[in-house]
């Protein structure tokens, strides 16, 4: 039986990788959008409260919530107590992200293995606990948090190329296996967006972005609020560049 | 410890399941044809993750796989279930 489209009255959002950056302003966002939010964080837990705070000043509700997504059992309890708190978790953004970046040539089995563990497989993990209750509630709204770098080289970075080029067949996949029960699923491409991940960048890189200068995180988590939206309900399966034009 | 289910008793639940996912309970019958119910794999696997609670016993969507009726997965199911009771 497929869905109505129509988001139901109860349900949370979970944004992983929220403390700060581009996952710090979609729970901003979703929360503006009238989501209870779980913040997930690893490690930065003044960054997590500071981004509850704010939304609470503006009226919203959310939940810091620790847990590194790479850890099976973390996942689990992380979704334990967004559903505790706030009951179903219909909208997921898979933001978590880290780098450990050197040439191909020299990378470890370490830096390989633990990128993908936490920028990919940590994905695939959050998206089979959160379908659940997607399939049961007959709605729900899964967007990636992939990369320019997925689609257009960047020298030093194979495994988060490769990562995030992977995150863009998950979406593309599970969007086709769960389209037909109200579910989207979606990745978005940031290119340079000003975050800490990207603070060592040199600003001669952004003469190759067309709009010749960073985004803001803000950019971002407008497009991510779009496709968690219930007016994206026909918009599955895609990826949407933010990236000031590097990858058109 | 929860309640031992019968066959009986946990087939009736499954039907009534199968009922939530689309087709008419009447329709719903222990040699209906889940093509003919519009019974699809996802279905199945929402069926599995239904019976993990309701059972309270872990189980694996692919002991579903090669299932054609709704007896079939009925059947499947009450194994599972007394697999597990059995310890």
């Amino acid at each position: 039986m497929s869905g109505n489209g129509r988001r139901p009255a109860e349900g949370a959002a979970l944004v992983t990788g929220a403390s700060r950056g581009i996952g710090a302003a979609t729970a901003r966002a979703l929360a503006a959008a009238g989501w209870p939010v779980g913040v997930n964080f690893r490690d930065d837990a003044d960054g997590a409260a500071a981004v509850v705070e704010s939304i609470e000043q503006a009226g919203g509700r959310a939940l810091a919530v620790r847990g590194d997504v790479a850890d099976p059992d973390a996942v689990q309890a992380v979704f334990d107590q967004v559903e505790d708190a706030y009951g179903r978790v219909l909208v997921l953004v898979n933001n978590a992200g880290v780098r450990a970046d050197k040439l191909a040539a020299s990378l470890t089995d370490e830096d390989w293995s633990g990128v993908l563990e936490v920028n990919l497989s940590a994905a695939f993990r959050t998206t089979r606990r959160a379908l659940r209750g997607m399939l049961r509630a007959r709605f729900g709204r899964i967007v990636n948090v992939s990369s320019a770098i997925a689609v257009r080289a960047n020298p030093g970075q194979a495994n988060y190329a490769a990562a995030k080029a992977g995150l863009i067949g998950l979406t593309r996949t599970v969007a086709a296996e769960v389209a037909s029960r109200g579910i989207t699923v979606n990745a978005v491409i940031p290119g340079y967006i000003d975050t800490k991940l990207i603070e060592d960048v040199p600003a001669e890189s952004f003469k190759a972005v067309p709009a010749r200068r960073a985004g803001t995180p803000e950019e971002a988590a407008a497009c991510i609020g779009f496709l968690a939206s219930e007016e994206a309900s026909y918009v599955t399966g895609t990826t949407v560049a933010v990236d000031g034009g590097l990858t058109a | 410890m929860a309640e031992v289910a019968s066959g009986a008793a946990i087939e009736s639940k499954v039907f009534d399941m199968l009922a939530t996912l689309g087709p008419e309970r009447d329709e719903i019958t222990h040699d209906a044809l889940l093509e003919d119910l519009e019974i699809d794999s996802l279905d199945v696997v929402e069926m599995a993750q239904w019976a993990e609670d309701e059972f309270d016993v872990t189980v694996d969507p692919e002991r579903f796989v090669g299932s054609k009726t709704a007896g079939d997965l009925a059947d499947r199911l009450a194994a599972i279930v007394a697999e597990a009771q059995a310890g």
